[in-house]
Formats: C-alpha cells, structure tokens, sequence
C-alpha cells in the first residue's frame, strides 16, 4: 500500500518536473530580465559605484533582449506553471508594451541623469524589478500570482520613487504612495481570501462559473469589490486615485513617465483579465433578493470611469505645475479607459481591445510629453507651467513635439490619441452606454481647456528674456521626435488597430 | 467545541479585526501606528485564509498563500519604515498632518 502511494508520488512528480521544464520555454523574456536585475545589482555593488553609464547599458540590453524573446513566444495559448500564469497573445501583447516602456524610461534616466544623481546601479535594479512584478501581472492567472507580482510592482515602485533621498517631496510622496499602497494591497488580498472562501480555489479561472452561480449575493459583490479597490489603486482609478498628483510630482521625472504608462498597464491587464473571467456578458453583479436593486459590473464599472475622468478633469484645470496636471490627466485617462472596461465584451470583445489599443498610444504619447518635460526641464530648470512662456520661439522642436503629444492626449486628428478614443467611444456606444460616451465627451472638451494653456503660453504669450535656449542634446532629440513618429503613425496606419485585433485570453 | 467545526467564527472575527484596522488607519495620525493598523488588516487576512483552507478539502492553497502574505508584509513593512525614517531625520516628526510639503 505504501508503495503504491510512494509510486504514484514519483510519477507525479516527475510529470511537474516535466511541466516545469516546458514552462520554461514559455517563461523565457522574464528569466533574462531577472538576470539582468542581479547582473546590474552585483555589477554596481562589487565592481564600480562610479562608471554608473554601465549599468544603464546594462539595464538598457537585457531589456531590449527581453522584448525580442517576448516577439518570439510561441503563440498557441497555454498555461505555465500549473496554472499561475498564462501565454497567450493577451499577455504577449501587454509585456511587449511594458517593455517598450521600460527601454523608453532608461534613455530617459540618463536624460534625466543630474536629477536622479548617483547610485544609478541601485536605481536601475529596482527599476528592473517593477518591470518583472508588472509583466508578471500581465500574465497571472492565479491569485497568488496576482497579489505577488502586484507587490513586487508596488514595493519597487515606493523605493524607486524615493530614490532623491536628499529631496523632501521626494520621500514625502515615496511615503503617501506607500502608506495608502499597503492598504490598498490589505483591500484586495482580503478580497482574495474572501474569493478563496467561496471557490475553494485562487485560481481566476475558477470564477466563471462563481460568477453566474453566486449572482444575488451581496458577499461574493463585496469580495470583487475589494479586489477592484486593490487594482483601482494601482490603475489611478477613483475612489483610489488621491496618491497620484503627489507622487507624479515629487518623483523623478523618469520615475514619474514610467509610472504613468508601465504601472496602469499592468494593472489594466490584470483587470481586463479578472472581469473577462467573471463575464460580465451574463450580466452578474450584485443582486438583492427582492429584485428591486440590480447593480452590475457594467453599471459600476461605468459609473466609476465617468466619476474618475470628472475628478480628473476637474482638478487638473488649476494646476500650475506641469507634473501636477499631467498627474491629474492621468486619473482622467484611467476614466476613458475603463469606459472600455465597462464596455468590454461588446461585438466580439471590442472594448477589450479598444482598451488594449488606447494603453499602447497611451504609452507613446504620455512618455513623450515626459519626455518633453524633461528636456525643458534641464534648460529652463523649472517645471512650473509659467515657464513654458515664450518656449515656441526659444526652443522650438520640443515646442512643436509637445504640441504634438498635447493633441495626443486631448484626442485631436491627426494623433493617435484620436483612434484609440475613438474606438473606446465607439465600444461605449455599441454597450449602449449613451450617457457615459456623452460624459467623455463633455470631459474631452473640459480637458482641452488645460491642454490648450500650456500651447498658450508657448506660443501666444512672450517672456522676457528673447534669446533661443541652446538646441537640447542628441538624446533628448532622438527621444522626443522617436515618441512623435509613432503617435502620428499610429493615427495615418490605420491597420495599426490590427495589432490589438487578434488579441485572445486564455480561459 | 461546535463552534470550531465550522468557519463562521473564524470569518467573523477576522472581519471585526479588519474593520478595526481600517478605522484605526483613519483615525489615527501617527505613522508608525498607520502601519500597525495595515498589519492588523493583512492578520485579519491571514485568519480568513486559514480558517477557509481548514474547509474547502485537500489544497494547501490556503495556507501557501498565509506565508507568501506573512513574507511580503514585513518586506512592505521595511520600506515603509525606512521611508518614514529618511522622514524623521529631516523634520523630526512622524505625524501624518505634517506631511504636506505637496498640497493635495
């Protein structure tokens, strides 16, 4: 008899040795991007705390390697790891994104470099771990796998943030970021433990039929709930968007662009892959016995994309700093884009993809304008908006780029920005959400205001001072004229939505 | 010894133990305290994992998920306080009303 169990043990265990081996194959862009992050972090600790251009390099290859082998993933759909994480074009598609602005933010540390100062090494270590917990956010399955990577994201995220550990808003938003994060974190791991209760299982697969099964309870409402919150945090979505303005401000500049993009990407992935799971198309969500309120994903889902897009809107009018208001244009963005997620199974999933599509423009557009912010910043020193006075004469080409990225994001042609809103509308519409596709438009129109202010001030509004700002350096023209191309490719190749058509989840 | 069979206790005192962790993070102000309640929110969440795994059969999902929580809190744990640490030094304080160089 004990044989027999000792038999079957070994043949079961060589079947998960087995399945870990074939794992592997698919696992690959994560394995190099992890031994990158030790190389950079032994490389700066026992080699040179001085020749810190090295690691940059350093942090530059191993993620350019990543996104080649992310390219060369197998494509038919499968599990990894007994079920903790899936490969499929879903995940392939949301690493790639990630990754890209992931090298996007190294060019732009190095622009940044007298800003951030020393120990770069340490800076491009952690940096390099967000980027491993957010790709592992794309690909979870499981919810374990899920609260893991979102930590390793988040607690990477709180150091990399106070990194001017001389500079006082640096560590003051580093802690607001980190107090509220760990709560937000509290939110959604108590919801998963409550899921675990219901299902018997941490798998998200396992919620589907959860979903239909346990329609009318309050419980099983309160539990997604929670682990709404928890993303919320992470996406900038109300009611857990009040860090944002604080942090984007008192972070680096890099640190800020790669936040705004990398971070609400992952977190979209990990939401577009947990409601897909519940379904919304059959309707579930929280139901009171008596009939009388009828409250689903959808209805929530858009009652909160249009609070956050006004919310947004509203208080990045009065902002005089230009991290601030990008800041703010940020929560107003996670507003759009979950209109898509309100909408999200619509004709063949159309809002799912319309979502994926704006996070890809997204990545490009807001990474320029930091991109931007940057360049001025090293000339003018300031990063208030009153600076930006007179800069269409003075500094020209970042002038005009910025403009470009400015109509990106408020969703003028021709921009990309124009596509992905207008696919976003187009899936709003389709859901039948009429009155939150007229309150994105009411929103774009308030956002225009604040765009506008900072053209404005470039170009109708002179300074004092006349004599044009020296040409900004080879880098920082490379970089802010590279974003521009694909912000305005993407709008003139309409083929370009192809990309996020084929786009399936496992499951 | 009716009331360890079966879960209800166990979910009902970890939701009291949360809910005290959440008001405690609202009211209180000291930052040190902030992160107690934070840890009391993730027992709570400890508990409720334990006392369902006790439940739902064979899978040690349950308690795997107790340890990896137990790790990562105290790693969060580390950076928060390291940062309110940076904090103290240069204003000597640890007050969260004081926390407002930015205005929000």
């Amino acid at each position: 008899m004990l044989a027999a169990t000792k038999q079957l043990d070994t043949k079961a265990f060589a079947e998960f040795v087995s399945g870990v081996g074939d794992s592997v194959a698919g696992f690959w862009p994560e394995i190099v991007l992890g031994i990158t992050l030790c190389a950079v972090l032994l490389y700066d600790l026992v080699l040179s705390r001085e020749r810190s251009k090295n690691t940059a390099y350093m942090a530059f290859g191993g993620t350019l390697l990543s996104l080649a082998l992310v390219f060369m993933l197998p494509s038919e759909p499968r599990s990894l790891f007994s079920g903790m994480l899936a490969l499929d074009s879903f995940s392939t598609f949301f690493k790639a994104v990630i990754l890209i602005g992931t090298l996007v933010t190294v060019a732009l540390t190095q622009l940044d470099k007298e800003n951030i100062g020393a120990r770069l090494g340490e800076y491009y270590g952690i940096l390099l771990a967000a980027v491993l917990g957010m790709m592992l956010m794309a690909s979870s399955t499981n919810m374990i796998m899920i609260y893991l990577a979102v930590e390793l994201a988040s607690l990477s995220s709180y150091v990399i943030v106070a990194h001017r550990r001389q500079s006082r808003i640096g560590s003051e938003a580093s802690l607001k970021y980190a107090i509220y994060g760990s709560v937000a974190s509290a939110l959604m791991l108590y919801g998963i433990s409550l899921l675990f209760g219901m299902t018997g299982s941490l798998s998200v697969m396992g919620l589907a039929d959860l979903g239909i099964r346990m329609a009318t309870d309050v419980g099983f409402g309160i539990a997604v709930g929670l682990v709404l919150a928890g993303l919320a945090y992470k996406m900038a979505a109300f009611p857990m968007h009040f860090w944002v303005p604080d942090v984007y401000q008192g972070a680096p500049t890099a640190v800020t662009a790669f936040l705004s993009v990398a971070s609400k990407t992952a977190a979209f992935a990990i939401l577009l892959r947990f409601m897909a799971s519940l379904d919304p198309g059959s309707a579930t969500g929280i139901k009171m016995a008596d009939g009388g309120l009828f409250l689903d994903w959808t209805s929530i889902l858009a009652v909160a994309a249009a609070v956050t897009m006004t919310l947004g809107n509203l208080a990045a009018l009065f902002q005089t700093n230009i991290k601030r208001m990008l800041g703010y244009s940020s929560i107003a963005h996670a507003g759009y884009i979950l209109m898509g997620v309100a909408a999200l199974e619509v004709s063949d999933y159309a809002g799912f993809k319309a979502v994926a599509f704006y996070l890809l423009v997204y990545l490009f557009t807001n990474l320029g304008a930091f991109a931007v912010v940057i360049v001025v910043s090293n000339q003018v020193k300031s990063e208030e908006i009153e600076a930006y006075k007179g800069l269409g004469t003075r500094m020209w080409l970042p002038a005009l780029l910025l403009t470009i990225f400015l109509f990106s994001l408020i969703g003028m042609p021709p921009t990309a920005g124009f596509t992905g809103k207008f696919l976003l509308f187009r899936a709003a519409i389709d859901k039948g959400l009429y009155w939150l596709a007229i309150m994105g438009g009411i929103n774009t129109a308030v956002s225009v205001y604040y765009y506008m202010r900072i053209l404005k001030f470039m170009y109708l509004e002179d300074s004092a001072e006349k004599t044009p700002y020296p040409a900004p350096c080879l880098l920082g023209k490379v970089l802010t004229v590279g974003l521009a191309l694909p912000v305005l490719l993407l709008f003139f190749l309409g083929a370009a939505a192809g990309w996020t058509k084929n786009l399936s989840l496992l499951g | 010894m009716d009331v360890l069979d079966r879960p209800e206790g166990f979910l009902m005192v970890a939701a009291v133990l949360f809910v005290i962790g959440v008001v405690g993070f609202i009211l209180r102000r000291n930052l040190i305290v902030l992160f107690m309640c934070v840890e009391l929110m993730l027992n709570a969440v400890n508990l409720t994992l334990m006392a369902v795994a006790r439940y739902v059969g064979a899978s040690m999902e349950g308690q795997i998920m107790v340890f990896l929580v137990m790790a990562v809190a105290a790693a969060e744990t580390a950076v928060g306080l390291a940062v309110v640490i940076a904090i103290y030094r240069k204003r000597a304080t640890v007050d969260v009303d004081d926390m407002t160089v930015m205005n929000g």
